[in-house]
């Protein structure tokens, strides 16, 4: 199967077949790997790659996931291959939509329709987990739609509002 | 063995609630649990002898309902309740309550609770008993404009703080006279929000404090003993992230002066009970009486690694009325102990909470680990509690050797499906500063503001990154993703899918 994988902001082409019990072929841009990869725990793997023995967990992250490995973490997007070329070079281009980080309850909306806004300026105040949390404008525009009122019950990936 | 207690209720949930089935188990003591709709099938309703349904997921309806908790109390037969820390574990109502439906409040009288839980009272009680405190207010804040006069008098930076509070909560930093409306305004809704009391009061900001408490151990026949401090400094908005015991920077005699002065605090206001008396310290090692929290508190573990007391069991023969077993010399620390809070949230993205499905988890185990949690794999983290999900505790001969054992810990915690803060925490184990423990409260803060905000990866480490994700997602949607619009499925689906599966 063949992915676009995107990571720190760079592109790589990714392609990946099982073989066999828990051999996996992988091919990354042009570096070829035979690996033993086994899900210990869903979202848990382990893998042996030239006899050097990796644990790796995966867990999603809107549209993307976050890998941990040796303790550190990183964000990677995987999609078809082309839009994900293309998605890496476009950044925040056009209409954003903010959507909902994780479930909870909307506190406060602190911007109104057309209102500019800045990078990282608050958008809507959320609550969950018995903690406040500003959700930010993710770049530079102006407040298209606001899709939450003060009271809303919101669920992960809910559209709270459109920056433009 | 005839225990000390029939029975005892557990009015909380989580790891405290499995920490406190612990002591009793090893005391002989039944145990009943209570628990929200959210929490059915938790690891400390699992764990309890005896299990109380007490109502919704909303904590008002359930773990601080006073009147189901007492009811369920007494239908269970328990002799004691325990509250834990959070929730009802700093209501004198509750403590109250518990008294007059003849169960015994594991905790101290309603009335030093009240006392220490007004910050402000507790202030002037402790300054009575020749505790230096902050200067500022010892009078709730009523109106804006006197607000105003007492800045300009005590001097900015001030701190406003609620009369009622706790855990960073209803609390605010104020520069100068152009942010304290605002600052009035944010502080009393939060403090209303949060203890259902909006009385705020006025402190001077002191620069660049150490946050350092002392743990106390008091009985109902007037013997209390200190145990040792903690260095609380590494918070991240007023809420401690890491904790140590002892203190890089305590010496023997400034550790006898804060414990004296905390039994002082500790007589100010008749306390019985384990208990922790917060001290800010300066620059100059001058030290002041912030406030105390009359219950056991969530890094109690790190003084139990270090003094080798069981608290709890301690709060519990206390409860039951016994003499203290310690004298003052009978505390010894020994070596250096470390905590890492775990908290459901994503350092990576403001630290939004992540609350979820736990799919895969391997907690850290081997010498000197120590491991508090509510949580395993396949649990679901609601969204209805505190993130806080373990404690992550090392002891090891000196300070170094304990944070080298905590990044070892560290690298072996594996958890998937929600997202933790433990990234986080070998980055700031790896900081110069904390390494020569140069800090103080702000520290974090200050250190978060320099960080980027993704690790970066290269080479192979990248590649193996890679394919896992592509592992992943082979696993999670059966077919490759056209232009990226097939819906997501769902992962309860796709689990049942591979449980069916997997060769049995």
């Amino acid at each position: 199967m063949r992915y676009g994988a995107t990571i720190d902001g760079q592109t790589f082409e990714v392609d990946i077949n099982r073989r066999g019990a828990n051999i996996v072929e992988a091919q990354v841009g042009d570096r070829k790997y035979v690996l033993e990869a086994r899900a210990v725990q869903p979202g848990l793997y382990w893998l042996n790659w030239e006899n050097r023995s990796i644990e790796v967990v995966v867990t999603e992250k809107n549209d993307g996931c976050l890998v941990m490995l040796g303790g550190r973490q990183v964000r990677i997007e995987l999609g078809d291959v082309r839009t994900a070329i293309r998605h890496g070079h476009q950044g925040q281009q056009g209409t954003v939509q903010v959507r909902a980080p994780m479930p909870g309850k909307v506190i406060r909306v602190l911007v109104k329709d057309g209102d500019s806004v800045q990078a990282n300026q608050g958008i809507v105040v959320m609550e969950a987990m018995k903690m406040q949390n500003e959700i930010k404008s993710p770049k530079n525009g102006m407040v298209k739609k606001i899709g939450v009122t003060t009271g809303s019950a919101v669920n992960s990936g809910d559209l709270l509002a459109e920056v433009e | 063995m005839v225990p000390i207690f029939d029975k005892v209720l557990i009015a909380n949930r989580g790891e405290i609630a499995v920490r406190i089935i612990r002591a009793c188990r090893e005391m002989g003591i039944p145990t009943a649990a209570v628990y929200s709709e959210a929490d059915r099938g938790a690891l400390h309703v699992r764990m309890a002898d005896e299990a109380y349904a007490i109502g919704p997921a909303p904590a008002a309806e359930s773990y601080l309902a006073i009147p189901k908790i007492i009811d369920t109390a007494v239908r269970a037969k328990a002799r004691a309740v325990h509250p834990g820390y959070g929730f009802l574990s700093e209501n004198a109502a509750f403590a109250q309550a518990c008294a007059d439906a003849g169960l015994v409040f594991i905790g101290p009288s309603a009335s030093s609770m009240a006392l220490m839980g007004s910050k402000v009272e507790a202030r002037r009680a402790a300054s009575k008993f020749g505790v230096p405190i902050v200067p500022g207010t010892l009078d709730p804040i009523t109106d804006d404009k006197e607000a105003i006069r007492i800045a300009a008098s005590i001097g900015y930076p001030i701190m406003l703080k609620a009369s009622a509070g706790g855990g960073g909560k209803g609390l605010r930093f104020v520069r100068h006279d152009a942010e304290l409306n605002s600052a009035l305004r944010d502080a009393r809704s939060e403090a209303k929000a949060a203890f259902g009391n909006d009385a705020v009061y006025v402190e001077k900001y002191v620069e660049r404090p150490r946050h350092i408490e002392i743990q106390v151990l008091a009985d109902h026949h007037g013997n209390a003993v200190y145990i040792g401090e903690r260095e609380c400094s590494i918070q991240r908005r007023h809420q401690k992230v890491i904790e140590e015991c002892p203190s890089p920077i305590m010496t023997p005699e400034l550790r006898s002066k804060m414990g004296e002065a905390a039994l002082n605090v500790v007589r100010a206001a008749q306390y019985y009970n384990a208990g922790t008396v917060e001290f800010l310290v300066d620059q100059n090692r001058q030290f002041y009486f912030l406030e105390m929290n009359t219950r056991l508190q969530v890094e109690h573990p790190i003084t139990e690694l270090v003094t080798g007391l069981d608290l709890v069991k301690y709060q519990l023969r206390v409860a039951a009325g016994e003499k203290l077993d310690l004298r003052q010399d009978d505390i010894v620390m020994r070596g250096a102990a470390i905590e890492c809070r775990v908290y459901a949230e994503d350092p990576a993205n403001n630290f939004l909470p992540s609350p979820g499905r736990i799919t895969a988890f391997r907690p850290p185990s081997g010498p000197g680990i120590r491991h508090d949690t509510g949580v395993y794999q396949g649990w679901t983290v609601p969204n209805d509690y505190d993130p806080l999900i373990a404690k992550l505790a090392t002891w090891e001969r000196t300070r170094e050797e304990s944070i080298e054992r905590m990044r070892r810990a560290l690298t072996e915690y594996q958890i998937a499906g929600i997202h933790t803060n433990i990234s986080l925490f070998l980055e700031v184990l790896d900081d110069p500063d904390f390494r020569q423990a140069k800090f103080d409260t702000g520290f974090l803060d200050r250190w978060m503001q320099n960080r980027k905000d993704d690790q970066t990866f290269s080479g192979i480490e990248r590649d193996i990154a890679i394919i896992a994700a592509a592992l992943f997602q082979t696993e999670t949607t059966s077919t490759t993703p056209a232009g990226g619009s097939k819906p997501i499925e769902s992962p309860w689906k796709a689990q049942g899918r591979r449980n069916a599966l997997r060769p049995s």
